[in-house]
């Protein structure tokens, strides 16, 4: 349970100092001057430790340009025209009450610093948020609250800040794993391409479920149960094929399903693909949708799979090997061009470079440390 | 199946208010439907359904919750059981229901009428009996016959199972045991919807009562004299007050702003056989204020009397030349008696194990004789009640979820204003008085709250104050420092897994 009620503080750690320091000096082929023309590219980190880290990239080289504090960022997520920044706190308690918050920060166009537009509380007994996801015109933002079970829906003005809910779903349900599955947990939610339609794994009542969206409202969903004691956590939804897959983390299947982006319906299994009992912590789809990236767990790297483009099947690619990395967070830029990895454990943050038509994986490096970084949003305009 | 009333009906925008006009009108926190149950099945069915809808679902049986509990819910739905109102028995050997939906007055008469009985109440005749017994059930005749839930037999309830399934349970000492006793005070809106409270036996009503009253001038008090007043009550009730003799006495001491020109003592009073045959307690009680010449000494119409008669502000309005008040319908017919409203208003709570202290009294004197530039404090009271008595029996704290058993005072303060620019104000000055007051005799990190100790027991679940929850000790003052709030957090696990039943003070599992 975390609680916003301490301090904040954003302060560097000797450690973070010092990797951060040897981990560039280690890298070949890094410029080792200041270079004068201002970078255009900027990195949000959520990290564990209360803070958003800000990064100016220059190629594998990022320079930290600001920390904020921030309580418990678990999720960023960029505006689609990349001038807002959205994060989810991870927190049970606000201002005395039981409910998580987002945040919205403005992002200066020329220097990627943020400035904070504010941050509105989730309704009540939504604690614990810890996924969002952005309709594609950019209006409205959706957060999944882990600990209440509870969805909200916001309306995002012109100026990029967050209104009051304007939709809230109570979700209600269970699993057999007593541990874990004693009540909902809605873990991940996408927007399909068309914004009408809200998707969502749920790991505590091992179900998925897909909301249309109208009005700025959340309706009622049409919901599939998933295998009991299965526990759908990190999903991905393919740009072109309709085809949705999950990872079902107590019964470590990654399983693709069909989905009606039409009538918004989640349908038959269309591959299911068991792994031995290992916890997966990731798992993200390159924007050519030829390419799925997975890990799971520690030291077995990133695994990429092929995309079968006629029906979304997948069938093994290779491994990328990351040393004594933990992937716990993929995430594609939206251009193809690379993949970052998080190592929420031990605080590093990967590049690799990417094929932009194929998804195929190339050069890796260590760029960044941070304190548990937990997810990361990239600025590219 | 339960009338469903939505924001197209004419009934919404009587029965999505509040009777707490501090919590009326927002309409981006209003509920989207109020089910009106008439049965337990009802309730099942429509409980249903909103659960099945993602919706959250608040419960109302008189509407008197002193915070938002209930009507800011936004999109979500309340479960309106003013309308269930059987008396019908299960057969079981069971001799008494109340349903959730009857109002105290209408249970003083429906048991009276048949049975010759009573719950220990005799005030708040308009309170729903859902709210007002699963806090406890307090009243006047507390002293003499303990709380309502000590004698609690078994409750009917609706719960919601880890997979969204409302199931109707028949609760006792014998069947969920533990959701039986957290049902017994815990507080309402925390693991399900109560349909019916059942007792195998009650309390005799009395045959007969006296009620007296008595005011000081504000005018002429001195500190001193004030001091001697309210100590002399809290000196009473330490130490006269524990004999059983005395447990049909039931005092409240009135202590109102300056602003207001009297402040006052009433009671009401019956033998422990229900009769009137001795009245020495009364005598000797009316006796310690003599000295400080009340202005007056009148029969009360009843200890219970209703302190603050409100209308509505914001009624009146003008039709050319003409004043006109615009009222929902069922304001305008039957007023309060309809659910009406108390206008605005603001509570906070404290049971206290001993007389006042010196110092306490010195501050309560500062505070109500305290005067804030632009604010008008009348309307302000802070009621001290008698405690104790039969309330103090040893075991019912263990058996119920109400901890607080060795109190002798129990303090309401109460603040009704009608509008809504006088807020912040007077908000403000409650706020430092209560905050001046229980600073004086408690650890400085808890400073601010009758945080339990040698002289307090916290507050009451019944009189909740949102201003506790700036303090993470608040589950503390409601529900001690001992293992009730861990117990009642395992039950609401257990039988509420989803945290359905949830709002500002719920149980947070």
């Amino acid at each position: 349970m975390q609680s916003d009620d301490r301090r904040l503080t954003a302060r560097w750690t000797r450690r973070e100092f010092v990797r951060g320091a040897a981990g560039v000096v280690a890298l070949p082929h890094l410029p080792q001057a200041v270079v004068a023309a201002p970078s255009r590219q900027f990195a949000y980190v959520a990290s564990g430790g209360g803070s958003l880290d800000v990064f100016s990239l220059r190629g594998d080289v990022w320079t930290r340009t600001q920390r904020v504090p921030s309580p418990a960022p678990a999720c960023v997520l960029l505006s689609p025209a990349q001038r807002t920044l959205y994060v989810a706190n991870e927190v049970d308690v606000h201002e005395g009450l039981p409910r998580g918050t987002v945040e919205a920060f403005h992002v200066d166009p020329f220097d990627g610093r943020l400035s904070l537009l504010g941050r509105q509380p989730l309704s009540l007994s939504a604690t614990h948020p810890r996924h969002m996801a952005l309709s594609p015109d950019g209006k409205l933002l959706a957060v999944a609250a882990y600990g209440g079970a509870i969805y909200n829906l916001f309306p995002i003005s012109g100026d990029g800040s967050l209104g009051q809910p304007s939709s809230i779903f109570k979700q209600t349900g269970c699993g057999p794993n007593a541990q874990s599955q004693a009540s909902a947990h809605p873990h991940t939610l996408l927007f399909d391409a068309s914004g009408r339609h809200l998707l969502s794994s749920d790991f505590g009542s091992d179900r998925m479920s897909v909301f249309a969206v109208e009005g700025g409202r959340l309706q009622r969903p049409i919901q599939r149960a998933t295998c009991e004691g299965s526990g759908p956590g990190a999903c991905a939804l393919h740009p072109a094929v309709s085809v949705f897959y999950t990872w079902h983390e107590l019964e470590s299947t990654l399983v693709c399903y069909r989905y009606d982006g039409v009538s918004g319906t989640i349908g038959d299994t269309i591959q299911r693909l068991s792994f031995p009992a290992a916890s997966l912590h990731a798992l993200a789809l390159h924007p050519s949708g030829r390419m799925l990236y997975t890990s799971q767990g520690n030291r077995n790297g990133l695994r990429t799979w092929h995309v079968d483009a006629r029906d979304g099947r997948l069938t093994p690619s290779r491994v990328v090997l990351l040393g004594e990395a933990t992937p716990t967070h993929i995430t594609a830029t939206p251009d193809g061009e690379s993949i970052f990895i998080l190592d929420g454990l031990r605080g590093s943050i990967y590049k690799v470079t990417a094929d932009r038509m194929t998804g195929e994986l190339h050069c890796k490096a260590e760029v960044a440390v941070v304190n548990e970084p937990k997810s990361i949003a990239l600025k590219t305009i | 199946m339960a009338i469903k009333i939505t924001r197209t009906d004419p009934r919404y925008p009587m029965l999505c208010r509040s009777r707490n006009l501090r919590w009326d009108g927002n309409q981006a926190e209003a509920v989207a439907e109020i089910e009106l149950c008439e049965t337990a099945e009802q309730a099942a069915e429509a409980l249903q359904r909103i659960v099945n809808a993602g919706m959250r679902p608040t419960i109302r049986s008189g509407g008197h919750c002193y915070e938002d509990f209930v009507v800011n819910n936004p999109g979500g739905a309340i479960l309106d059981l003013s309308l269930l109102k059987s008396v019908s028995l299960p057969g079981d050997g069971t001799r008494y229901r109340i349903s959730p939906g009857q109002e105290l007055g209408e249970v003083y008469i429906d048991l009276y009428k048949r049975r010759g009985v009573t719950i220990p109440g005799g005030s708040c005749y308009e309170v729903g009996a859902g709210g007002h017994i699963s806090g406890g059930g307090y009243g006047v005749l507390s002293r003499l016959h303990g709380l309502t839930i000590d004698w609690l037999s078994a409750v009917e309830i609706l719960t919601v199972d880890g997979k969204g399934h409302v199931e109707l349970r028949r609760i006792d000492k014998d069947h969920d045991p533990d959701l039986f006793r957290a049902c017994r005070g815990g507080g309402g809106g925390n693991f399900g919807v109560i349909t019916g409270f059942l007792f195998d036996r009650l309390p005799v009503a009395p045959v007969e009562v006296v009620n007296a009253h008595l005011s000081f001038d504000w005018a002429t008090m001195t500190e001193d004299n004030f001091a001697a007043i309210v100590m002399a009550f809290g000196d009473y009730f330490a130490k006269r007050g524990s004999e059983p003799d005395t447990w049909g006495l039931f005092a409240a001491l009135g202590l109102t702003h300056a602003s207001s020109g009297r402040f006052s003592v009433s009671l009401q009073f019956c033998n422990p056989d229900g009769s009137c045959d001795d009245l020495k307690p009364v005598e000797e009680f009316l006796d310690l204020f003599q000295a400080f010449g009340p202005l007056e000494t009148r029969a009360s119409a009843a200890a219970g009397e209703k302190r603050f008669a409100q209308r509505r502000p914001g009624a009146r309005e003008t039709l050319g030349q003409y004043s006109i008040d615009r009222l929902l319908w069922l304001e305008a017919t039957i007023g309060d008696s309809g659910g009406g409203h108390s206008g605005r208003a603001a509570y906070k709570s404290c049971y206290m194990k001993q007389n006042f202290a010196r110092a306490e009294a010195k501050c309560i004197y500062k505070q109500l004789t305290r005067t804030v530039p632009g604010v008008d404090l009348r309307g302000s009271v802070m009621a001290v009640d008698s405690y104790g008595g039969a309330v103090n029996a040893k075991g019912m704290a263990d058996a119920t979820s109400v901890w607080q058993r060795s109190s002798i005072m129990k303090v309401q303060f109460q603040q009704y204003w009608d509008r809504p620019e006088e807020d912040a104000g007077r908000l403000q000055w409650m706020r430092e008085f209560y905050t001046d007051l229980y600073s004086q005799q408690v650890d400085a990190k808890y400073a601010g709250a009758p945080y339990p100790n040698e002289y307090y027991e916290g507050c009451y679940i019944n009189y909740p104050d949102c201003d506790m929850l700036a303090y993470a000790f608040w589950p503390q003052l409601y529900y001690g420092t001992h293992d009730l709030y861990p117990f009642l957090q395992q039950v609401k696990r257990r039988y509420d897994s989803n945290n359905i039943f949830h709002h500002k003070m719920s149980i947070r599992a």
